[in-house]
């Protein structure tokens, strides 16, 4: 059975920032082992393992900036259950604070365990919802803080009529406003040639919503659109989207909420703006060029290429570039990081050119001529803002149940390139 | 925090808000609070004291300080009115109540009273502080506070109810004939967030008893869909058991109506944002759906692997679980088990050995390609060792194909990763075992002597040893290569060199049969004898031992009981078969490969003998909600409060049947809610934005057109160069072959 024992917020020196038992009094020895295993791993300069294991219990650890959450069980426990609670930890606790860090935590430790207490009872998850938290504990305000000296007010929470679990009854904003932001991530491998050899691109639907009261939204897409493999915030009615694919009705919850994600293959999409050509040359020279075949600029370019041996040197056209050694210390090897600010779609192709040293001879060795490693492939990084991949367009969007407000603010997207490798020829 | 006291004696607003925008500023570490300052704020009359003093205590608490000092000053605090300061002295008492009883004890009363207030969320904290207070002493009134709560108006408290029988039957398991009767009423709830709760208890209490499911059966399938995404892990967790073990097998031509059901129910996982929804659903049909159905989880767990790091490992894990038993499910979605650039070692591992499962002889073009480019590139040796090995299990299992990946191995033994040489020698040596010919056992002849890695030599000489009259006339000048770096040798390869050198011997001393190594008998004897003389003087006495061994059999060459020792020839090898424990998708065990402690496998299906009948399962379909005139003290002091339902969380989902639909009065449902909003009113449309996306598409379509256009001379190019599988690249090389009359000299 999935039953959370405790949680333990730690810092990377291993001191204890907060500990909640849901079910019980928890051994003494549970928070000793965790932090021995910590260190243990800090020694070997290693990252843990999300699940720690030894003979009577699970200990599941993620780090988070630089505050590491571990969740005891002694059960068989599905892990990505507990990864999720650990990202819904984080996620209320940016909500209320901005931020999670050890600083933040610390200073605030006080509420956040307020709000564990009333997000997991007895290792079950009972309010994950960060709406109904706030309604619940209330957000650390100066204008809380002096109700609460004056006396002039006391704040009871109270659970609202009529409401649906992740959606405030308390919203209230001057004006009314709905913003959609399209994330649009590419994973892509490009082959010698420059052909796609297979790609896919994750879309999520990242939306702000400030909307007084309970409002009813209809999301319309253009006619005829089909989002293959969508998944969807619960607020959705999935039944008449069965019914009408290219409608999305729902009730937001207040604030920054994910809408819907969903997936295609990046072979039916656009083509990137960026083209890269890398070439291994004679000599353990090698060359890359990339050019901005699109209508805007792109920003903040980087290009990681691994090295397998020791760079001889390096000139660049336009950027920045920097060696960094390779986590394998045995080896000469590291990863060559090129940096480009902007590129123009109207500039000339920009080229890298370096040269490898040459590998280490062997003293018995015979032979005249030096060898060289081929380079095998580069990483793109970057994100392109305005553009879209997909033949994706909001039609309107619409207040059922309250026809005459207008909210809509138009659709925001960007592209980010995060996983695009180019094969070297 | 700040001291909140020194502004009792300033008498403006203006004042006060002055100070509290400068104190607010001020860091934690310099509000230290000594003891008697904490005892002094605590029995102050001050809200603001108490809750700076209560803050201060939990803060070092929740640091690890025993703060128990406190217990009798704060559990008083229980009864304060600031919602704040009774949230902060329940967890405080939830810490260190079992430890003070007695004291504890003053508070339960209290906290009782708070179980008539008229805020639910009140009502709901009472029950949840009550039962988790954990005094023996008071489980009776926890058990009576069950029974209070199970019937309120308000589903929150009833959910809390629900976990307080958790707690209960931990404290005192005699309860539990109670709480299994309590259980029963909770899930004949109709509310969407008790019923999961109610199973969750279920599990804890009385897991054995499934009976107890049978008359709710359909109302949880119609109340699944509307289940947070939270709940659905939980409530599958029970309910699959449950399928398991009442309902009959499903096959492709008949599936239980009841099964169907809960099937039907369980899609709406595959729509959740949340990666443990959906690999419960997909577990679920892993589990319990008929074999045409279980396509269905395949594209949401291919839609997990694009999230973050710890889901894509845990993701595949469990694919590769389901890979090897049912790789056709995947066979369509190969690229999907690519490398991308942010894979990590774990993950690159994982991948590849699910294209391993997924490679057959209709899609190699596919794969073989990226293989080898892994093989060739990937920065990490144990990545492209992996490649290597699926390469050689592929060429093992499909026979058409093994030379070319045959060829591809051979060229592999130069390579400067010891792991992949390491894993292709493996491979070959099953593979040219099986099927030997003398063009490689020429080419592994000739290569020998550039060999640096161990294993690579052992399976060369091991392969060349065993068939030895296939390429007679090289072996003698295999061995005198073999014997010059004897002594520079891992014990895996001097064994292989002393078992070449005695089965060299043997034959060729035979006087049975003339063969082509009659000639060379002095030549041979004189390496026997040198490999025997090394090999006196070797660390190993196993190594000493065997040979004594080889040496004794070989002084009677032609015995046959000498040649049937010496010469057996060993039978077609087959592909050892790592046998990883069958562990159940979505555990931790399965993720460590190792059993970890409560550890459930899925039961097997029931035999049909023991299956009920489906009658069992009609129970009462629709139930009302509860009476706010009876049995409940709350409703009788306020009659006028109305219920509360769930009906504002339905979200239906699927066909669900008329006959089986609760029936619900009161608060209108939230499909009803969506239908009878319906706007007929239509807004402009915006203009600009549509031109703008209209002018970039068809820039993007004509550029998309010049590239094509560009690329095409190219690729005929490139189709050359691409294909390196082939047996010219082998047979080209040339092979050394020693001159017959350097031996008659």
């Amino acid at each position: 059975m999935s039953t959370i024992e405790a949680i333990y917020l730690v810092d990377t020196n291993g001191a204890l920032l907060l500990q909640l038992e849901s079910r019980g009094r928890t051994s003494p020895i549970t928070l000793e082992h965790i932090k021995n295993e910590l260190f243990r791993y800090k020694l070997r300069n290693e990252e843990p393992p999300f699940i720690l294991h030894n003979k009577n219990f699970l200990i599941f650890q993620e780090l988070e900036e630089d505050v590491r959450l571990c969740i005891p069980t002694t059960c068989d426990t599905e892990p990505l259950y507990i990864h999720d609670i650990m990202r819904r930890i984080v996620d209320v606790v940016k909500t209320f604070f901005g931020g999670f860090n050890a600083s933040k935590v610390e200073k605030n430790v006080c509420v956040i365990v307020q709000l564990l207490a009333e997000m997991i009872d007895y290792g079950y998850a009972t309010c994950m919802e960060p709406n109904a938290l706030q309604d619940i504990v209330p957000l650390p305000s100066f204008m809380n803080k002096f109700m609460a000296v004056t006396g002039l007010q006391t704040n009871t929470p109270t659970l609202a009529r009529d409401t649906v679990p992740w959606r405030t009854a308390k919203a209230k904003y001057a004006t009314n406003e709905f913003f959609i932001h399209v994330l649009e991530r590419v994973s892509a491998v490009y082959q010698p040639n420059g052909k796609l050899a297979f790609g896919t691109v994750k879309s999520d639907m990242e939306c702000k919503c400030q909307i007084s009261g309970m409002p009813l939204l209809l999301l319309s897409l253009r006619p005829g659109t089909k989002l293959g493999n969508v998944r969807f915030h619960q607020s959705v009615n999935l039944k008449r989207w069965k019914q009408h694919p290219d409608q999305i009705e729902f009730i937001p919850p207040d604030g920054k909420f994910t809408l819907a994600s969903f997936q295609t293959d990046f072979a039916t999409q656009k083509s990137l703006p960026v083209v890269v050509e890398a070439k291994n040359k004679l000599d353990g020279r090698f060359e890359v060029r990339i050019r901005n075949t699109g209508k805007k600029s792109v920003e903040n370019l980087k290009i990681l290429i691994t090295i397998p041996q020791a760079l001889k040197s390096v000139t660049v056209t336009e950027g920045n570039y920097i060696f960094r050694a390779s986590k394998y210390t045995h080896m000469e090897e590291g990863i060559l990081e090129w940096s480009v600010k902007k590129l123009a779609w109207t500039s000339p192709a920009l080229v890298l050119t370096g040269f490898l040293a040459p590998l280490k001879k062997d003293a018995n060795s015979t032979e005249e001529s030096s060898s060289y490693s081929k380079l095998e492939h580069l990483d793109l990084q970057y994100k392109l803002q305005g553009s879209t991949l997909h033949n994706f367009k909001v039609e309107s969007l619409k207040m059922l149940n309250h026809p005459d407000k207008k909210s809509y603010k138009g659709v925001k997207h960007t592209i980010i390139a995060q996983n695009v490798s180019f094969r070297f020829r | 925090m700040s001291n909140l006291s020194f502004f009792q004696t300033l008498s403006g607003l203006a004042e006060n808000a002055k100070q509290i925008a400068k104190s607010s500023s001020l860091s934690f570490e310099e509000n230290e609070l000594s003891h008697s300052d904490l005892l002094r704020l605590l029995n102050s009359n001050s809200d603001a004291g108490k809750l700076e003093a209560i803050n201060f205590i939990l803060a070092q608490m929740m640091h690890g300080e025993n703060m128990s000092l406190y217990f009798p000053d704060v559990v008083k605090l229980v009864a304060s009115e600031n919602p704040e300061i009774r949230r902060l002295v329940h967890i405080y008492l939830l810490q260190y109540a079992e430890f003070n009883p007695d004291l504890a004890l003053l508070s339960v009363n209290t906290v009782q009273k708070t179980l008539y207030d008229k805020n639910p969320l009140t009502r709901s904290t009472a029950i949840r502080v009550m039962s988790s207070i954990r005094v023996p002493a008071i489980n009776g009134i926890v058990l009576l506070a069950i029974q209070q709560c199970i019937t309120d108006t308000a589903d929150r408290v009833r959910q809390s109810a629900a976990l307080a029988i958790t707690k209960c039957y931990s404290l005192d398991p005699s309860y539990k004939s109670q709480l299994e009767e309590h259980i029963k009423t909770l899930l004949s709830d109709n509310s969407p967030i008790v019923v999961p709760a109610a199973l969750f208890t279920f599990e804890v209490v009385c897991p054995e008893k499934l009976e107890i499911i049978h008359p709710y059966y359909h109302r949880i399938c119609t109340l699944f869909p509307q289940m947070n995404d939270w709940d659905k892990v939980v409530a599958l967790k029970t309910l699959v058991r449950y399928a398991r073990l009442t309902l009959p097998e499903p096959s492709t031509p008949s599936t239980h109506s009841d099964l169907k059901e809960l099937l039907e129910s369980i899609k709406s996982c595959f729509f959740s944002l949340l990666p443990s929804t959906i690999i419960a659903g997909a577990r679920a049909f892993y589990y319990l759906a008929p074999s045409n159905q279980m396509h269905l989880i395949v594209e949401p767990l291919l839609q997990l692997l694009l999230e973050k790091p710890i889901v894509r490992t845990t993701t595949l894990r469990y694919i590769s679980q389901i890979v090897y038993k049912t790789p056709e499910l995947f066979k369509n979605h190969i690229k999907s088990f690519f490398l991308i650039a942010s894979d990590s070692d774990d993950t690159c591992l994982l991948k590849i050995n699910i294209l391993s499962r997924l490679l057959d002889a209709q899609n190699s073009s596919q794969i073989l390609p990226e293989l080898l480019y892994y093989i060739n590139s990937h920065p990490n040796p144990s990545v492209a060792s992996t490649a290597v090995k699926a390469l050689g299990d592929f060429a093992s299992a499909n026979i058409s194909m093994a030379p070319s990946c045959l060829n591809t191995l051979l060229l592999l033994l130069k390579s400067h990763n010891s792991l992949i040489v390491t894993e292709a020698a493996s491979s070959l040596r099953l593979l040219i075992h099986n099927d030997p010919k003398e063009i490689y056992l020429q080419y592994l002849a000739a290569t020998y002597e550039t060999l640096e890695v161990p294993r690579a030599k052992s399976v060369t000489l091991w392969l060349i040893s065993e068939h030895i009259l296939i390429i007679p006339r090289l072996v003698p000048d295999v061995l005198r290569i073999a014997v010059k770096t004897f002594a520079d040798e891992t014990l895996e390869v001097k064994y292989q060199i002393l078992e070449l050198s005695v089965r060299l011997y043997v034959l060729s001393h035979s006087e049975e049969k003339q063969n082509d190594l009659e000639s060379r008998d002095d030549v041979v004897s004189l390496l026997f004898n040198y490999v025997l003389s090394l090999i006196h003087f070797d660390m190993s006495y196993d190594l000493r031992d065997r040979a004594r061994f080889y040496k004794e059999l070989a002084s009677t060459p032609s015995s046959e009981f000498t040649r049937r020792i010496v010469l057996e020839s060993k039978g077609n090898s087959q592909k050892e078969i790592i046998a990883s424990r069958d562990y159940c998708i979505g555990t931790a065990s399965l993720c460590l490969n190792e059993d970890v402690m409560g550890y459930e496998p899925i039961p097997n299906w029931a035999d049909v003998s023991d299956l009920p009948p489906d009658s069992v399962r009609e129970g009462i379909k629709d139930v009302l909600p509860i009476n706010p005139h009876t049995g409940n003290i709350y409703s009788n002091n306020s009659p006028g409060v109305k219920a509360l339902s769930s009906d504002n969380f339905k979200r239906d989902f699927g066909d669900t049947n008329a006959i089986n639909r609760p029936k619900f009065v009161g608060q209108q449902t939230l499909e009803e809610f969506y239908a009878s909003e319906t706007s007929e009113s239509s807004e402009g449309e915006y203009e600009t934005s549509t031109s703008e996306s209209e002018d970039e598409e068809t820039d993007d379509t004509s550029q998309e057109e010049d590239n094509e256009k560009n690329s095409t001379p190219d690729e005929d190019t490139e189709n050359n160069n691409t294909s390196s599988i082939s047996t010219k690249s082998i047979m080209d090389r040339p092979l050394t072959e020693p001159e017959p009359n350097y031996w008659q000299s």
